[in-house]
């Protein structure tokens, strides 16, 4: 962890959808080579949280300065920004008519404008550091649920970004896949890649995050390193949602 | 894949065409061009003519009468039926009822009257004998008078031909421009739509809005000046370019602009619409280029009638595009966008892909309905199918004939374009096994 400028600096920020307010002035930083796991109930506002980093939804007020460029602001060129923000989706988003392959040099071909044997040169190394260097021509929908969210990590990896978003990468997994994910995140997470992941999972925060975030109703109720919060939480809520999770 | 026992048709079409699904695409073209075979064989009329000479002893320059009768066994109509007479040697014509037509020398011509079916013909011809004969033994007994004629059918399938070849290039070229105009105003339909009409009223609107009718009111008083053959810059058309140019994002904004196409040209008859085309905006255009460009300019009406069908469909195909569009869940934009897609990029390699093979079969049966309705160009005197059909009518007064030939063109062209349409249905449904 570095100490200089975050590369993520969240200000107060407001958004509202309708009569639903997600986030009510919620205000973070992130640090270059961290990273931070988001928990919270269903409907805390985590997720828009994330989506708003690289604006997939706009905010109504408050601030995000990602790699010292406002996203905010309509006059920086927000391609530009989601270039250096991968994502990974909970429901993975591959490109159907695109094999593996495909999907991970899409991407760099068109925005990147690798020409296409280097895209696809990149594209199965990716494959091969997410264990399925074998499924480069396969469609999507032959993949099971694991494969599918590990090309979808590779995809946004080969973007060569400077920070990964996981938007509940596993929740749409079966049990028995929910590691062969993990594992991929985890081996990001020790090579030094800036991360912010919202999940459950407690092992991968556990082992991999340096801090952990929890949200409630909108707001950052209390952040602290793993052990901090798990063994010490301060608020009454944070203990009443941790309690519930890790009962089993 | 195997299937084993029989499947049940989903509707009346699926019965009717299921067994386009089993055979190869080849065996459906061959079964059309069987039908029009088939259609062709059945149809000439069989005429024939035979002598009536009667059995008399002639002298030497004595004068004989005989009967050529031309009859027609059917089915159909026989017409322009021509006769000719070979005279053998010794004998000379005299006189014929009707009078003979002008032919090649030595031998005799007639022009018999249209013959229906079981319809029979009397010539009645006068002849000269130089030397005594028996008349019965002037002309071979096998010898026959030539004769030679064509079918009505025969006749109306060459007319018609001439349709058939217009109404496929007429639904080709439409079809194109409509496929084109649809997905153009498709992705207009599915952008973010403008700000309201109210805030043409905020100060910032209205600054930049000033500027914006300034300088396009400068530019075209420029160029009018300069290019004598524009309109002159007159208060009426200062007005209305300045409140276009007012209004421009709003006005002319992807979303507005489509949407008013696809509501007006949904909202109009295809019939008023190539009517329109063809009687208002070509006059007005051809004289409009003619004094800007100080030449004539050619404006067919077949160039009316496909601009007038393509933009009618245009309008149907784009509410087809917007919704396959819009089918595409909108994680697959959000992950375009998420890796650095401009939306341009996005719409391009991921969504429409997947759109288009959604929207492939209603596009192929939408052009199956725009082949039918392209009957309407024969409203602008287009040669299609049903204009040559009409034509065919007025001249022969057969109705019947012409109204069923075609009727029966039209089915087998929608008949091979459900075919087609068949075969896209089944290849992909075969990708997404």
């Amino acid at each position: 962890m570095s100490d200089r400028a975050p590369i993520i600096e969240i200000k107060n920020i407001h958004k509202r959808f309708g009569s639903v307010y997600a986030l009510r002035g919620v205000s973070a930083e992130i640090y270059t080579g961290e990273v931070v796991v988001v928990i919270g109930p269903s409907g805390s506002g985590k997720s828009t949280l994330l989506r708003c980093i690289n604006r997939l939804e706009a905010i109504d007020s408050g601030s995000i300065v990602v790699d010292g460029i406002p996203i905010s602001d309509s006059k920086s060129d927000i391609n530009r920004i989601r270039r250096e923000i991968g994502m990974v989706f909970q429901s993975f988003n591959l490109f159907p008519h695109l094999t593996a392959m495909e999907n991970i040099s899409l991407a760099q071909r068109v925005v990147r404008k690798r020409p296409e044997k280097e895209a696809r040169g990149i594209a199965l190394d990716l494959l091969d550091k997410v264990g399925i260097p074998e499924k480069a021509n396969v469609y999507p929908d032959k993949l099971s649920g694991g494969q599918q969210q590990r090309v979808a990590i590779a995809r946004a990896l080969a973007m060569q970004p400077k920070i990964m978003l996981f938007d509940e990468p596993t929740s749409a997994l079966d049990p028995e896949m929910i590691k062969e994910v993990l594992d991929v995140m985890v081996g990001l997470a020790q090579e030094g890649m800036t991360m912010m992941v919202v999940t459950h999972e407690m092992g991968f925060a556990r082992a991999a995050a340096h801090r952990i975030v929890f949200m409630d109703e909108g707001l950052v109720v209390e952040e602290n390193t793993p052990e901090g919060l798990y063994e010490n939480p301060k608020h009454e809520r944070t203990k009443l949602f941790l309690s519930r999770i890790l009962r089993h | 894949m195997t299937t084993i026992g029989l499947k049940r048709p989903r509707s009346i079409s699926d019965a009717v065409y299921g067994w386009l699904n089993d055979v190869p695409w080849w065996v459906t073209v061959l079964v059309a061009l069987a039908v029009i075979l088939f259609l062709y064989i059945i149809s000439p009329a069989n005429v024939s003519a035979t002598r009536d000479v009667p059995d008399k002893q002639v002298r030497a320059n004595g004068r004989f009468s005989y009967e050529i009768r031309v009859s027609n066994s059917g089915p159909a109509e026989a017409v322009r039926v021509r006769l000719g007479e070979k005279l053998p040697e010794g004998i000379e014509f005299v006189r014929s009822e009707p009078e003979p037509v002008a032919g090649e020398p030595g031998s005799l011509n007639w022009e018999v009257p249209d013959l229906s079916r079981g319809e029979t013909a009397i010539i009645e011809v006068t002849l000269l004998s130089k030397v005594a004969v028996q008349a019965r033994e002037v002309f071979s007994p096998t010898s026959r008078p030539a004769i030679e004629w064509r079918t009505v059918s025969l006749d109306i399938l060459q007319f018609l031909s001439l349709g058939v070849k217009v109404t496929i290039l007429v639904t080709l070229y439409s079809f194109a421009l409509a496929v084109t105009m649809g997905l153009i105003a498709g992705l207009g339909r599915v952008a973010k739509p403008p700000p309201g009409l109210p805030v043409i009223v905020k100060p910032r609107f209205i600054a930049v809005g000033a500027v914006r009718v300034a300088i396009g009111l400068l530019v075209y008083f420029l160029l009018a000046s300069l290019l004598r053959t524009l309109p002159r810059f007159t208060p009426g058309l200062a007005i209305t370019f300045g409140v276009i140019l007012y209004l421009a994002p709003v006005v002319l904004h992807p979303y507005t602009l489509s949407t008013v196409y696809v509501e007006v040209f949904r909202g109009v008859p295809m019939l008023v619409q190539v009517l329109y085309l063809g009687f208002v905006v070509r006059p007005f255009i051809k004289v409009f280029l003619s004094n800007l460009f100080g030449t004539k300019v050619e404006f067919s009406e077949f160039t009316a009638a496909v601009i007038g069908l393509g933009l009618g469909y245009g309008a149907y195909l784009a509410e087809v595009f917007r919704a396959g569009i819009q089918s595409i869940h909108r994680g697959q934009m959000e992950a375009a966008r998420s890796l650095g897609m401009s939306y341009a990029q996005a719409m391009r390699y991921v969504i429409l892909p997947q759109a288009i093979r959604r929207v492939l079969p209603p596009l192929a049966n939408d052009s199956v309905a725009l082949l039918k309705d392209s009957s309407f160009v024969s409203v602008l005197s287009v040669a299609d199918l049903t204009r040559q059909g009409r034509l065919y009518m007025s001249r022969t007064y057969r109705a019947f004939e012409s109204w069923n030939m075609v009727a029966v063109s039209y089915l087998i062209l929608t008949f091979l374009f459900s075919g087609v349409a068949r075969l896209i249905e089944r290849k992909l449904s075969e990708d997404e096994r």
